[in-house]
């Protein structure tokens, strides 16, 4: 792959040379050669599973695509940036990308605070932390399609939460409502992947030497204040996987629009990018278009993820 | 060789090896809080409350959901959720069972999930040795990053010429949903256990390489043992990861016999809406397997993490 052809004779400053230069493929492949052996059928699944689904999905976007049956012949004209400028001209494409930046507003805030702060509430006590973390993790643990019935249940229009808000309850009820079908996705997600960041943020907070809390204790410094000099700080490697991971994540929701509101319903209001892709790929049969929005996602995600980590690099 | 068998590392001290005896299941990475006197005894009344009523969120749909499925069909549709079952009846499990045949889609569960387990652990551990210890090597060193960008890539962007290509090779069944939950969380797994190796020290591998091992030998009988905490955390990611899938089990699988627990829950979604009854006994059981193996499982979870992940 463009990994061997690029490998040329220029030593990276810093890096310990050998004194004396070893063969080419010695040097290219280790004292070990088995090593690459190894790692081989990683890259090598990689490639087939990975690379070049990816490559020709960037490439049929460039193409007029339609996918035959084996053995029959259809043209496929190339058509430059026409899928782009096709997708990035419909409206239900842009209100999806729309929607998404709703869900992720909502969601990626409410997930690092919320986990950070029950992790390190779970991580201070210390009676029944078994039974709370068993709470936490169950929503985790379960598969969404079954959650999402449950869901369904509680927020349908005669359901439980619209009982309980009595003449509160929204109108349309939650799902069915263009305003709140998005956000209320935005917190399914967030309830159901909470477990998940906890544990992280328990793992880092693990890390966290205990001193540090008692001398601050010591110096007169409240909860709140030992929370934000020394939780916030010392977490901050977890903060940043957790972040990430809700972005990636959250920018590929396709399971909660395609059945809690089924299909991205009311009118698109939740539909995600994901799911158009499904939508338009699968379903209407127009490859080239999915695989157009299918880039400008990977492309939006990697400059998300990009900026995150940077923000918490620098703070 | 067993007592080279925990490679504890400064950080990762503060996570005592202790917590594997029983009776502390799921308390292990807390334990040396009791030694601290005072603090430890007494209860911490705000934050038990706070965290009693968000785990209200959890319990409250939980208990409705069993409230539900032990009630006949009459009763789960007349709209008073908090009512409790009477009669209680369990006929709702059994017509479950019967609608989502439930042993085949158990076993193709199961397969999937066994298949993804073994294979994400032993590919990427192999992995990650060859690159930990080849570091210097600048083609080993591209080949870690090159594994990390699949991690940006989501299923669904190439779910369209992966729907294409498994069907081209006679993998749109189990198998080939399984080898894709493989390759899809390789880069996640590559990470956790290349975090862990670094930790690993080089001269027990010399040590045994005098002795005359292989480079291979080396791996399965020094390496892999020790990898062991990492590995709970992967597998247990693994099997989380590929029991619960609904996208791509749906995606890939062509047959609908083949189909697994949680893509069969979407027919109480759709058909038998008003079956609520039916549809939660469903649900109940496609989930006490992946709830059942994380309570027993979960204690290994946090330690492999703090070593891995998060350092």
């Amino acid at each position: 792959m463009t990994t061997s052809t690029s490998v040329a004779p220029t030593s990276t400053p810093g890096l310990p040379r050998p004194a004396t230069r070893d063969p080419w493929w010695r040097r290219l492949l280790g004292k070990q050669p088995l090593g690459l052996g190894m790692s081989l059928p990683y890259i090598v699944f990689l490639a087939l599973v990975m690379a070049y689904p990816l490559g020709y999905a960037v490439y049929i976007s460039f193409f007029d695509y339609v996918f035959t049956a084996p053995g029959v012949h259809a043209d496929h004209p190339f058509v430059g940036l026409a899928n782009y400028r096709a997708v990035l001209s419909d409206p239900r494409v842009l209100d999806s990308f729309g929607n998404i930046a709703v869900f992720l507003v909502i969601n990626v805030p409410l997930t690092v605070i919320l986990s950070m702060v029950l992790a390190s509430a779970l991580n201070s006590l210390t009676r029944w932390t078994a039974a709370f973390r068993v709470a936490f993790y169950v929503p985790y643990v379960t598969a969404s399609v079954s959650l999402i019935g449950v869901w369904m249940l509680m927020f349908s229009d005669d359901g439980l939460v619209n009982s309980l808000l009595g003449p509160l309850a929204p109108d349309p009820s939650w799902l069915v409502n263009s305003h709140l079908a998005m956000p209320s996705i935005a917190l399914f997600v967030t309830w159901k992947q909470l477990g998940f960041y906890v544990l992280l943020y328990l793992a880092a907070l693990q890390n966290v030497p205990r001193e540090l809390y008692e001398s601050a204790q010591v110096d007169g410094a409240g909860a709140v204040q030992r929370f934000r000099h020394i939780t916030v700080p010392g977490v901050r490697s977890a903060t940043l996987l957790v972040l990430v991971l809700a972005i990636i994540t959250g920018s590929n929701l396709f399971t909660e629009p395609y059945l809690l509101t089924s299909g991205g319903g009311p009118d698109g209001a939740s539909a995600s990018p994901v799911l158009l892709i499904y939508q338009k790929g699968i379903q209407q049969g127009n490859p080239d278009l999915a695989s157009a929005i299918g880039v400008i996602l990977v492309i939006l995600v990697g400059l998300l993820s990009l900026a995150s980590t940077r923000l918490t690099k620098e703070d | 060789m067993s007592t080279t068998a925990t490679p504890t590392t400064p950080a990762a001290a503060g996570t005592p090896s202790s917590s594997t005896s029983p009776g502390t299941t799921g308390r292990g990475p807390r334990s040396p809080r009791r030694r601290t006197g005072r603090a430890a005894v007494r209860t911490n009344w705000p934050v038990t409350i706070v965290l009693l009523v968000c785990s209200l969120s959890v319990l409250v749909p939980l208990l409705i959901s069993i409230n539900m499925a032990l009630k006949t069909s009459g009763q789960a549709v007349d709209g008073q959720a908090f009512s409790l079952p009477a009669p209680l009846t369990l006929e709702s499990f059994t017509e479950a069972w019967e609608l989502t045949n439930f042993p085949r889609a158990l076993a193709m569960s199961a397969f999937i999930t066994a298949v993804s387990v073994a294979g994400e652990i032993v590919i990427s551990a192999l992995a990650a040795y060859a690159i930990v210890r080849n570091w210097e090597r600048r083609l080993f060193r591209w080949s870690f990053f090159y594994l990390l960008a699949a991690m940006f890539i989501p299923f669904p962007v190439v779910a369209l010429p992966q729907v294409q290509l498994t069907g081209i090779l006679h993998l749109d069944n189990p198998l080939g949903v399984a080898i894709l939950h493989i390759v899809f969380s390789l880069a996640f797994n590559t990470m956790l256990f290349s975090a862990f190796m670094r930790s690993i020290p080089v001269e027990l591998e010399e040590s045994m390489r005098i002795d005359g091992a292989s480079t291979w030998q080396t791996f399965w009988r020094l390496i892999f043992p020790l990898l062991a905490p990492m590995a709970a955390t992967v597998g247990i990611f693994a099997f989380l990861g590929s029991w619960n899938d609904y996208m791509m089990p749906s995606l890939i699988t062509s047959n609908p016999e083949l189909q697994t627990l949680p893509v069969l829950q979407q027919m109480f979604q759709t058909q038998f809406s008003n079956s609520y009854n039916v549809a939660f006994a469903s649900y109940l059981m496609a989930m006490a397997p992946a709830i059942i193996v994380y309570l027993f499982t979960q204690r290994w979870v946090i330690s492999g993490l703090t070593q891995g992940a998060v350092k």
